[in-house]
């Protein structure tokens, strides 16, 4: 199945869509995929089906996402913590993956001609060299674009992300681009794998659970988290806009504090600079 | 011609913005009906039986449940009910957490002296209460023995984001690379802290307001619609909910 597809709504779901654009629409919108397993047990098939119809459930809501208008969406695709599975499991989702990201390549302009711009975010070190290699090309190819923004959590977990930024920090602070003044929310905000994209609004995870499970712990503080008991792969567009109206009714008790970020001090700014300009380097090296 | 097209567009936009402005009544109102309490419901501590305590015996507690109060004004007598039906059900360490340092740590030990003083042999005031307070619950305590069964802290800004960069500050400056196990030790040692297995969001809103980012990336966040008149039963539902999630640390 392709990245980009048509519409699946109902002219009932357009219509209720519609009269939702009127209120508050969330400008990112994270989602945790959760209960692809749960759904291949239900109905009796392998896994690895599961797995595939959630695939196909997420290309149906970024399409759902862009006829409200939402610009940019994050979904946690694979975590840290999934390389406890089996391996039999992990080779499946690699493949997968892997499968995707190839399909992902071919429809380059398809991509360009919608604006979509991919990033991956999470620790890419760990995954095989092929997926790497997958990853580094696709965010490349679609880096200009800046109509609407997917970003892909692969190999992510939210402890491993600030790890990440403490040691981006403290090498600065060694090397003297830094001073302790620096240091502060806004510094680690920049340094996150997701900079520069905004903190989501909206936050939905499936399946009933009531965690985040170490999905953007950092940036979902001013979020609005929306649990919902369905399995990712039945997740209906009705299900998407009664989050959306959820958000839209709650988003008054935390919006204040979503002040305009904090100007960082020049020599912070260059510091950030160069953090962004080696990580697209190491983007080049391995495509 | 132009002129029609525009009072066009203007009315449905007014149908459409007004109808959604109705839905949002329309639920706002049915979710207040469904939250009334019609009947008065039990305090446990004031009607205690061997049967009381059986019949509320969960099969999993949390060991550090974070009550987060953001978004409401504060109603100390409620929060202190919510710590004593937490000592109740032998939960051992409770905080509450105001994300812009909303909560008066002696207005709390105050209303829960003056509601359960009978309780205060079982209590350890922990971060934020100071001295004065702790001198104060054990003149109250005169007499008898103190055996505290349960902690409890104040959480405020300086344990939301602000946490992790002053970790980062004192830390900064160490050699070696950091792995998360260092990181965890560094906001230990700046913060020693439980990790909190549930967090009871009160208010309408799912937010964590920016509450422990490092400690809560495995929490259960519940909501509770409010916390005032709140009951009982819907806290103990709460822990119910609660002690039925599993957890699967990505496996």
């Amino acid at each position: 199945m392709s990245w980009i597809r048509d519409n699946s709504m109902t002219w009932m779901q357009r219509c209720c869509a519609q009269i939702l654009t009127y209120g508050e629409i969330p400008k990112h919108v994270a989602f945790i995929m959760d209960g692809n397993r749960r759904y291949a047990k239900k109905k009796s098939v392998a896994k690895q089906e599961g797995h595939v119809r959630g695939f196909d459930k997420l290309a149906e809501t970024l399409q759902w996402c862009l006829h409200l208008g939402i610009k940019e969406v994050t979904v946690y695709a694979f975590s840290l913590d999934n390389f406890k599975r089996t391996q039999e499991e992990i080779d499946a989702l690699f493949d997968l993956a892997r499968e995707k990201f190839k399909r992902l390549l071919e429809e380059k302009d398809k991509l360009n001609e919608h604006g979509v711009c991919i990033n991956f975010v999470g620790n890419i070190k760990k995954l095989p060299d092929d997926l790497i290699k997958l990853i580094a090309e696709s965010m490349l190819i679609t880096k200009q674009n800046n109509k609407a923004f997917l970003n892909v959590a692969f190999s992510y977990t939210g402890h491993d992300e600030l790890t990440n930024a403490f040691n981006k920090i403290s090498l600065g602070i060694k090397n003297n681009d830094l001073e302790e003044s620096d240091l502060s929310v806004e510094i680690l905000d920049n340094c996150m794998y997701t900079y520069p994209s905004p903190p989501p609004d909206l936050l939905i995870r499936t399946s009933g659970e009531t965690r985040l499970s170490d999905f953007m712990i950092w940036q979902c503080s001013y979020s609005y988290i929306y649990f919902t008991p369905v399995l990712w792969p039945e997740f209906t567009a009705w299900d998407f806009m009664i989050a959306i109206f959820m958000y839209q009714s709650n988003f008054r008790a935390f919006i204040r504090y979503k002040l305009p970020p904090k100007r960082l001090s020049s020599r912070a700014e260059k510091f950030v600079e160069n953090v962004q300009q080696n990580r697209l380097n190491s983007l080049y090296t391995i495509a | 011609m132009s002129n029609l097209l525009v009072y066009r567009t203007l009315l449905i936009k007014f149908a459409f913005s007004s109808l959604l402005i109705f839905l949002h009544f329309l639920y706002a109102l049915y979710s207040w009906l469904v939250d009334q309490t019609i009947f008065k419901q039990p305090d446990p501590w004031q009607n205690r039986s061997i049967n009381g305590y059986k019949k509320y015996r969960l099969k999993k507690l949390p060991n550090h449940l974070v009550v987060s109060v953001c978004q409401e004004e504060v109603f100390y007598e409620y929060l202190a009910k919510l710590l004593a039906w937490a000592l109740f059900l032998e939960v051992p360490v409770v905080s509450f957490y105001h994300n812009e340092n909303g909560i008066s740590p002696e207005e709390l030990f105050f209303a829960f002296r003056d509601q359960y003083s009978s309780l205060l042999t079982k209590v350890n005031w922990g971060l934020e209460f100071n001295d004065n307070i702790k001198f104060e619950s054990k003149k109250c305590i005169n007499g008898y023995k103190w055996e505290p069964r349960i902690e409890v802290n104040i959480l405020t800004s300086k344990h939301s984001k602000l946490q992790l960069v002053n970790a980062l500050r004192t830390v900064c400056s160490t050699e070696e690379e950091f792995s998360d196990t260092l990181v965890e030790l560094a906001i230990n040692k700046t913060f020693p802290m439980v990790e909190p297995d549930l967090v009871v969001i009160c208010g309408k809103s799912c937010t964590t307001f920016g509450l422990l980012p490092w400690h809560t990336r495995v929490t259960e966040f519940l909501t509770l619609k409010t916390h005032y008149n709140v009951t009982f039963l819907k806290f103990y539902k709460l822990l119910e909910q609660y002690s039925r999630n599993e957890q699967r640390f990505g496996k």
